[in-house]
């Protein structure tokens, strides 16, 4: 081989030993580009996984939408290293996105941004948050100080990025973030975002269907009116704070007036319909204030049925209160629509006043109960405030109640019989049965004060159960003992609630069966008012009263309606002009005339007409001259029990 | 010490000097020089590697630590562009050392002890702390007029505090021209 060859040869082998050592190190790079590659992707990987665990854990924790956003923004800010993180929200009416109390700052030196951010509302397309809003995608600003869509100020924030929170379809929140410096567009990032903004998404679906279901629990379903306990909830709250500032919580008790009415005649569903609008104007009243009030932090309730309870702090006085309650009146005084037509509603209203926390939720709530019923006695559209007196009067008659419970139990009721007399020579031909209740204690009480309240609940309905009874056994008790000379019948107080039993006339009929008393010694004494309670069963019980030989007599004649048509329609045998009117008789009022129209409509009608409260001999003979056949009054004799009255029977007349 | 900054050196002494220039430093350090990237390596080969470099050339070791980090700047910015395009100013970009350059670095080079940096700005000057036991102020300095040699800016550098001269840290005051 020559010298050349050779040269040749080493040349070459150096040339292949420097392109192999080239390939070997461009391969070398290759690798360790790859390695890093890897590496950088596996950390994002990581970092994503570690993000999405911190935004998962962080929301299920969070009972609120604000509490999940703030994990959120906390969470990205950790991850990134970005100092500044905010969550918009949108603003359901109108749509605009709204700062939030959900932040991340890192230092003090972005306060002047937080501000002006808190300053800053955005709609559709402006902004960076208005611009996720109106893509419905994420977005990423590298620089804001040369991005003609930034709207605030920069103020020490360059680097941003947004992404949106859609829930139920709907975008509901914008989360943003914030860096000092400009960062150019990470796609990889922005995508992780859009995750999540996923499973935000989702952790606020779930969040508001739990408020969902947290407020159908705490709210009316009608009128979205709080309910009775979270009514008790803020009331409890309003006493504490009340007490630590040392001011007024009223509390309004407001109760529709006949309302029953709207749903007897219209249906429910116009009931329903005006219950709505009769929120809508409360909620009204409560947001507004007047030249004279404003209403402090108010609740407005719905405890069921037409019952509204409105709380309202920091009234300051009494009259704050009573000026309220007639705002109230007033903003119900417009007609309501209902079906087309006009309704006028009015309402009764108790107030009352807590100072603090020497009251209590239940005590306050029945003492506004008491002064709102206090006001309805007083008639339609009144309002009453509670005071002692008042409770005093309420419990009362609650213990009133409960004692007279016991008392029908414990055979304490009486019946005294009071006659009536012929005023053609005065022999007792009937009697009225007159319910006593024989106190242990109080003695004698008179009908007077325990009727209206067993009128009030079904007590009424055993009382008179009892009377039915008792004075057939008396009936039948005379009827053996005197014959035809007994005073029969014997008339018996019926109440409307009584009437308004379909079941009446099979209880009379049990009882007459039971007795063994004729139904012509039974007499039932109605009040006109009983016979318009309700236009169907009166008439139809009434019919089968009569047909059973029962006497229908109509009580306190001339007070009521006195119409001619109850007269024709129910089978009525004898009137009872009411003792107002014979009162007068003979005193030189102009009542007679008025007795005389009775009288005489009565005997065109064959019914009889008894002069009810004679109290002296001029009366009596006015009466008998004006027409009337019998009478009933001190002046002849007054109630007695039984035994008191039979010597008069004996006798043949009472004087 | 990562590879990839002995990587950066070679490609730098091989461009500029000729792979011989890198084969006679690694000589003159008694290393073998296989670096790879992502590897760790003791901080006491590049400092053998500068002092061989620096008696070859005749020059102060720092002068030559500082052409290593002008020279790197351009690499990094072919490398990772996304760094660089935000910026306008060598200031803007110094600014994010901390908060985005280096914790890119640790992403990519997992377990890069990277020095910590403070600034602060007075009379016009961006007052630059720098915090590492490596003591490398001097790479700081080389990047930092790398970065203005990228950005079409001129700046110069006065260290009034240095770990070497014995203080707590290093202080660069980087003035830029007008």
């Amino acid at each position: 081989m020559t010298p050349d060859r050779l040269a040749e040869r080493a040349s070459t082998r150096l040339e292949v030993t420097e392109r192999r050592l080239r390939r070997e190190r461009l391969s070398r790079r290759e690798a360790e580009e790859i390695a890093e590659r890897t590496t950088r992707a596996l950390y994002d990987k990581q970092q994503e996984l570690v993000l999405l665990e911190a935004v998962v854990s962080a929301s299920n924790e969070s009972s609120t939408i604000e509490n999940a956003l703030q994990g959120a923004v906390d969470a990205v800010c950790a991850s990134t290293s970005w100092p500044v993180g905010h969550a918009y929200v949108r603003e359901p009416v109108s749509g605009d996105l709204v700062p939030s109390t959900s932040w991340h700052i890192e230092s003090g030196q972005f306060a002047a941004f937080r501000s002006a951010t808190e300053r800053t509302t955005f709609s559709k397309g402006i902004g960076l948050p208005g611009r996720v809003l109106a893509t419905g995608e994420p977005a990423w600003i590298a620089d804001v100080g040369e991005d003609p869509g930034f709207h605030r100020q920069r103020l020490g924030v360059r680097g941003a990025f947004a992404f949106p929170v859609h829930a139920d379809g709907e975008l509901r929140a914008v989360l943003e973030f914030f860096t000092p410096s400009p960062v150019a567009p990470d796609r990889a990032l922005l995508a992780v975002m859009g995750q999540i903004g996923r499973q935000l998404g989702r952790v606020v679906e779930r969040i508001r269907a739990q408020e969902q279901i947290a407020h159908q629990a705490t709210h009316d379903g009608l009128t979205g009116l709080a309910n009775r306990l979270l009514f008790r909830d803020r009331l409890e709250l309003a006493l504490a704070r009340a007490e630590r500032h040392g001011s007024f919580a009223a509390l309004l008790f407001i109760d529709l007036d006949r309302f029953k009415d709207v749903n007897d005649t219209l249906g429910h569903g116009a009931g329903d319909q005006l219950l709505r609008a009769v929120s809508e104007r409360l909620g009204k009243v409560l947001r507004g204030h007047d030249s004279v009030a404003r209403w402090g932090d108010s609740t407005v309730a719905r405890f069921g049925g037409d019952e509204f309870v409105v709380l309202c702090e920091d009234l300051g006085s009494e009259a704050g209160a009573v000026r309220l309650a007639e705002r109230v009146q007033e903003a119900l005084l417009e007609p309501f629509v209902l079906d087309r037509k006009d309704h006028l509603v009015t309402a009764s209203i108790g107030i009352v006043l807590a100072s603090g926390a020497d009251r209590h939720v239940e005590g306050l709530l029945r003492d506004a109960d008491i002064a709102m019923y206090r006001a309805k006695e007083r008639g339609p559209g009144n309002w009453e405030m509670f005071d002692v007196a008042l409770r005093d009067r309420a419990l009362e008659r609650a213990a009133t109640e409960r004692a007279l419970r016991l008392a029908v139990d414990a055979g304490e009721l009486r019946l005294h019989y009071q006659p009536i007399v012929s005023l053609d020579g005065g022999a007792i031909s009937s009697v009225e049965a007159l319910v006593r209740w024989q106190h242990p204690v109080r003695g004698l009480v008179p009908p007077g004060e325990f009727i209206p309240l067993a009128e009030e609940s079904s007590l009424i309905l055993q009382i008179g159960a009892w009377t039915l009874t008792e004075a057939c056994e008396q009936a039948a008790r005379w009827r053996a003992q005197f014959g035809d000379a007994a005073p029969l019948p014997v008339s018996v107080n019926v109440s409307a609630r009584q009437l308004a039993q379909p079941e009446l006339p099979a209880i009379v009929r049990q009882v007459l069966t039971d007795t063994g008393v004729r139904g012509a010694d039974l007499a039932i004494e109605l009040t006109e008012t009983a016979l318009i309670e309700d236009s169907g069963v009166p008439a139809a019980s009434l019919h089968a009263l009569k047909a059973l030989g029962v006497k229908i007599v109509l009580d306190d004649f001339g007070t009521g309606f006195s119409s001619l048509s109850h007269l024709q329609r129910f089978p009525i045998d004898a009137l009872k002009i009411d003792r107002s009117f014979v009162m007068h008789l003979g005193t030189g009022d102009d009542n007679r005339a008025i007795v005389r129209a009775i009288t005489a409509m009565a005997s065109a009608l064959g019914l009889d007409v008894v002069a009810e409260g004679v109290e002296t001999a001029g009366q009596a003979a006015e009466a008998r001259a004006l027409g009337c056949e019998w009478a009933q009054g001190y002046h002849f004799a007054r109630p007695a029990p039984a035994v008191e009255i039979e010597p008069l029977i004996r006798v043949g007349q009472p004087h | 010490m990562k590879g990839v900054v002995f990587n950066l050196l070679e490609q730098l002494v091989s461009r500029d000097y000729g792979e011989d220039t890198w084969d006679a430093l690694l000589d003159a350090s008694g290393l073998d020089g296989s670096y790879t990237s992502l590897g760790s390596y003791p901080d006491e080969d590049l400092a053998k590697l500068v002092r061989a470099a620096a008696d070859a050339l005749a020059t102060p070791a720092d002068d030559v630590v500082t052409w290593f980090g002008r020279s790197a700047l351009p690499l990094f910015a072919v490398r990772y562009p996304q760094l660089f395009t935000p910026h306008r100013s060598t200031r803007s970009f110094v600014l994010t050392l901390n908060d985005i350059i280096h914790p890119e670095v640790r992403k990519l080079y997992p377990g890069a002890d990277v020095p910590e940096f403070d600034f602060d700005v007075r009379d016009e000057l961006l007052v630059m702390g720098y915090h590492s036991p490596r003591k490398l102020c001097a790479f700081a300095e080389g990047l930092l007029l790398g970065a203005a040699d990228h950005f079409g800016e001129r700046l110069t550098i006065e260290q009034p505090l240095c770990m070497k001269r014995g203080d707590e840290h290093c202080v660069l005051e980087i003035a830029f021209a007008a």
